[in-house]
């Protein structure tokens, strides 16, 4: 027996001294569950005071589920019922510990019912495990909420661990059972050695690194594979890592295609875009931008292109509002300025921006300076479609308002027309078409017409009271009527003229080419100045002899102007008034030939009774002077003659209307005979010479002898009867001169008088049927006398004329051919018949 | 002076007419009841004639004459202090407008002789 062996049987403390040394806990229970006995282990442990002694065992644990198993193994005392290894807490200082227990029966021992417990804390090797446990746990969890896979393999490519949300994208759970074991290369479904998910295997199985790309299962994966080693650096297998880059990648191609789309909209320059910064320096520009405002890139980098500086002055306010905008927004609404151009042109643009974020840190975006991108779009294209859209809408306004105007022009016409056609007489007529012109035609019109007599007639009218003066002045002045232009061209040829636009120029008298409207004199260009004359239109009025008057419409103001369709409608106009003058004048003429007869008429009664009064008288006095049964006095015999004499005029008076009746129904039928001149002269004034006796009358006749004529001698001695009537009718008691000069082929008689003479006036009527120039108050005569003899004349192929001035006595010279053709008298008025 | 005035005396009757033929026809007429005439070939000779002699019982005047017509002469001695109650009878063959003449008595042509007289010897002029 060794020393200590003795110790433990001659020291009773000896065994008490080994156990308290022991770090296991030792208890020594009896069969009631009581605590004989506890070593220093587990008052360390458990914190009980060596008092705890005696105390029931399962007091030992603070958990009533621990408490009631162990006192079930006392009461009654059933050892088998400890379960060995059975962990309980035990009362702790802080914290309650858990042990491990070992119970024994100690059924040898004198005592018996003994059990013997001993225990060792394994409270931090569970909390160690628990830890390491929780730790794989989180990093299964991390691993899975990864989009990508994780995975071990052993050096045959098995493998051992698998883990990752990419597990799930391939539609396998993570760390699944399956999974561990499988060959690598089942999963890249090759056995190719050269297959980059093979080969990165074999590669980090010989110790080195490698990256590799591929898709799989359609998905794109990032792979890097590296050695796998154990805590003698050997190398066990292998360690995978496999990103799911499918979404990077999508995401990596959005952003591609994104920045693409950002490119392209930069450089197709469909935009300008500048950076800019707040003072007004242009820091970056695309070439868009640049060339939009006409400087170059190195200009820019320079630092030379601002702006502010190249905005013009009405806009800087708009920039302030959008700058104050960028300050507080971070971003400003769209607006539309202009640039001036490095060139000095100016360029509409629609602009908008943003603001960089540099605001720096306490500071506030008021105050600091602003950064930003901004947008410009190129309005030029914009402008100048809006501005064709104005003017197309300008247009189709003015269009609109022409076919106004011209719908109230057509009213005019209408309404003038129908006053046309209502006036009687040229007076009417013109003042009436001058004033339906206006003012839808014309601001003033101005109406010439050469009259019917050959009196010119003017008619003007405005609707302008204060230009009413003006016209009468213009009436005043005579255009010059060979001037090349204007009315007096269209009274010339019978074409419109159409002067658009009326210069100042073009009225002055030296207008180069002429004055459009004949100016002559500086009033006549003064008065046409204060009219005003914009545009002028002169239209020809027609009439039977051709163009007859000048209808001349003028714009004085703006916006009017003729146009070619306005030359129509004034011609129409014309038209118009050129019937209505032509009825008026067709009237007149009606008139006048109603008033010649009726004074014809009464005349011829006149004339007629005047022999009839007389033969009545004869014929009463012869037949009283019979009935008194005094036939033969000498009364007798002077009423028998004179009555015979009356019915001889009774009867010449009915020849001569007899004739007029002829030449009326052209029926005048010439018997040519050969005679001589002179005898046929002679003859007339030897006939009546009793009657020159009684009126006064010398008469003297120049005739040549010999001369040979052949014509109707009696209607040629009628003629020279009735002018030597006429002579001695209105030049009683003066001289009366006949004269004949022959010429190789006509004959001109003269026949003069110096009595009353007549007015030029009447010198063109005086040869028409029933006309004469003098009074029926005061001389007798059918009138009928020249224009018997004017017709005879014409019948030779020959003329009558008259030259006289009033007092001065008349001289009528009748032109025959000396040999006259046979032909019929033609006349024109036709009235009687 | 017209040719035929063959009386000085208060009861001539005067023949104013531009026609010869008519003049001497109703000169020839008045002889017949032996009336004094004067004659006078248009107005301007009237107003002579009786510018230098008596009144005349009667003028049968002619109304278109040249020169100074009937009217004119009807005017004339209305105006005339003298002349102004001197009968006039408007021998015409004019129908129409006599104006101031239409007031007088008229003998229209062609003239009957009875009216020529009686209208003649109820102004009082003696044969």
């Amino acid at each position: 027996m060794t020393a200590t062996q003795q110790s433990f049987v001659d020291d009773p403390q000896f065994l008490r001294h080994v156990l308290d040394a022991s770090r296991l806990l030792v208890l020594v229970v009896d069969p009631h569950g009581t605590i004989e006995f506890a070593n220093r282990a587990v008052y360390k442990t458990t914190g009980l005071a060596p008092a705890a002694c005696q105390r029931p065992v399962w007091e030992l644990t603070t958990f009533p589920v621990e408490r009631d198993l162990l006192r079930a193994g006392f009461s009654p005392f059933r050892p088998e019922a400890f379960p060995s290894g059975v962990i309980f807490h035990v009362q702790g200082g802080k914290a309650s510990r858990l042990v491990d227990w070992d119970v024994r029966l100690l059924g040898a021992h004198r005592v018996a019912g003994l059990v013997v417990m001993t225990g060792v804390d394994v409270t931090d090797r569970i909390a160690s495990q628990q830890r390491l446990r929780e730790t794989e746990e989180f990093q299964r969890r991390v691993l899975d909420r990864l989009p990508a896979i994780v995975w071990t393999t052993d050096r045959d490519m098995r493998t051992t661990f698998s883990a990752g949300g990419g597990l799930a994208a391939l539609g396998l759970a993570s760390g699944e059972v399956a999974l561990m074991g499988t060959p690598v290369s089942s999963y890249f479904q090759t056995d190719d050695p050269t297959h980059p998910g093979i080969a990165s295997h074999l590669r980090a199985l010989r110790g080195e690194s490698c990256v590799f790309e591929m898709n799989w299962f359609g998905r794109h994966f990032h792979s890097r594979i590296e050695p796998l080693r154990d805590q003698r650096d050997d190398i066990v297998g292998a360690i995978g890592l496999a990103f799911d880059m499918t979404e990077q990648a999508r995401t990596a191609e959005a952003l591609k295609s994104s920045e693409a789309h950002l490119r392209r909209l930069v450089e197709a320059n469909v935009i300008g875009i500048f950076f800019f910064e707040e003072h007004g320096r242009v820091t970056q520009a695309n070439q868009s931008f640049l060339e939009l405002v006409g400087y170059s890139r190195d200009e820019m980098l320079a630092g030379s292109v601002s702006w502010r500086a190249m905005t013009p002055p009405e806009f800087r306010a708009y920039d302030d509002q959008a700058i104050a905008e960028l300050k507080s927004t971070g971003r400003c609404t769209s607006y539309e300025k202009a640039y001036v151009t490095k060139d000095g042109t100016r360029v509409p643009v629609l602009v908008g921006g943003a603001a960089f974020d540099n605001v720096p840190e306490g500071g506030s975006r008021e105050n600091a300076p602003l950064a930003g991108v901004a947008f410009i779009v190129d309005l030029r294209e914009q402008v100048r479609l809006r501005q064709a859209l104005d003017r197309l809408l300008h247009r189709e306004q003015r269009a609109r308002a022409e076919t106004e105007l011209a719908n109230a022009r057509l009213v005019q016409v209408v309404e003038g027309s129908k006053r046309l056609s209502r006036t009687m007489n040229a007076r009417e007529t013109l003042d009436t078409l001058a004033s339906v012109m206006v003012p839808g035609l014309a601001d003033w019109s101005y109406v010439v017409h050469r009259g019917w007599d050959g009196t010119a007639l003017v008619a003007s009218a405005t609707d302008d009271p204060h230009k009413q003066p003006l016209l009468r002045a213009l009436h005043q002045c005579m255009p010059d009527p060979d001037a090349p232009e204007g009315a007096p061209r269209v009274l010339r040829t019978g074409e419109p003229a159409l002067y658009e636009d009326v210069t100042e120029a073009q009225l002055m008298p030296d207008a180069p080419g002429g004055p459009v409207v004949g100016t002559r004199d500086p009033d006549h260009l003064r008065v046409l100045r204060t009219l005003g004359m914009k545009s002028l239109l002169c239209v020809p009025i027609g009439g039977r002899t051709g163009v007859e008057g000048v209808i001349m419409l003028v714009a004085s103001g703006d916006p009017h102007r003729y146009a070619p369709e306005d030359v129509v409608l004034a011609r129409d106009l014309a038209a118009r008034a050129a019937v209505s003058l032509e009825n008026g004048r067709l009237l007149s003429e009606a008139l006048d030939a109603v008033r010649a007869r009726d004074e014809f008429l009464a005349v011829a009664a006149h004339e007629l009774r005047t022999p009839l009064t007389s033969l009545l008288l004869h014929v009463q006095i012869l037949s009283r002077a019979l009935e008194h049964e005094k036939p033969t006095d000498g009364r007798s015999a002077r009423s028998a003659a004179a009555a015979q004499s009356q019915a001889r005029r009774l009867s010449v008076l009915v020849d001569g209307l007899l004739d007029v009746s002829r030449l009326g129904s052209n029926r005048l039928a010439l018997r040519l005979e050969e005679t001589k001149l002179d005898e046929l002269v002679d003859s007339v004034v030897s006939t009546m010479a009793p009657d020159f006796r009684r009126a006064g009358c010398d008469v003297t006749v120049a005739v040549p002898s010999d001369v040979a004529v052949k014509w109707d001698r009696l209607r040629i001695e009628q003629v020279l009867t009735n002018l030597l009537s006429n002579a001695m009718k209105f030049g009683a008691g003066s001289p009366i001169e006949v004269r004949v000069e022959v010429t190789d082929d006509h004959v001109e008689i003269t026949v003069r008088d110096y009595g009353i003479g007549i007015s030029e006036e009447d010198q063109a009527r005086i040869f028409g049927r029933f006309e004469r120039a003098v009074s029926t108050r005061n001389f007798g005569g059918l009138g009928l006398g020249l224009f018997i003899s004017a017709q005879i004349v014409r019948a030779h192929q020959g003329s009558l004329r008259v030259e006289s001035e009033p007092g001065s006595g008349a001289c009528f010279i009748v032109r025959l051919p000396r040999g006259a053709q046979p032909s019929q008298v033609t006349s024109d008025a036709e009235l009687l018949h | 002076m017209g040719p035929g005035a063959d009386s000085d005396a208060a009861d001539v009757v005067l023949i104013v007419d531009d026609d010869d033929d008519i003049r001497e026809t109703v000169q020839l007429a008045l002889q017949m009841d032996n009336h004094s005439t004067a004659l006078a070939a248009d107005g301007s000779e009237a107003l002579d004639w009786l510018g230098r002699h008596r009144p005349p019982c009667l003028i049968l005047l002619d109304l278109m004459m040249p020169f100074v017509d009937g009217w004119q002469v009807i005017d004339r001695l209305r105006q005339d202090d003298r002349l102004a109650r001197v009968p006039i009878v408007v021998i015409t063959a004019f129908n129409r407008d006599l104006g101031s003449a239409a007031e007088l008595p008229i003998l229209r042509k062609p003239v009957e002789l009875g009216d020529l007289l009686n209208i003649t010897n109820s102004y009082g002029c003696v044969g």
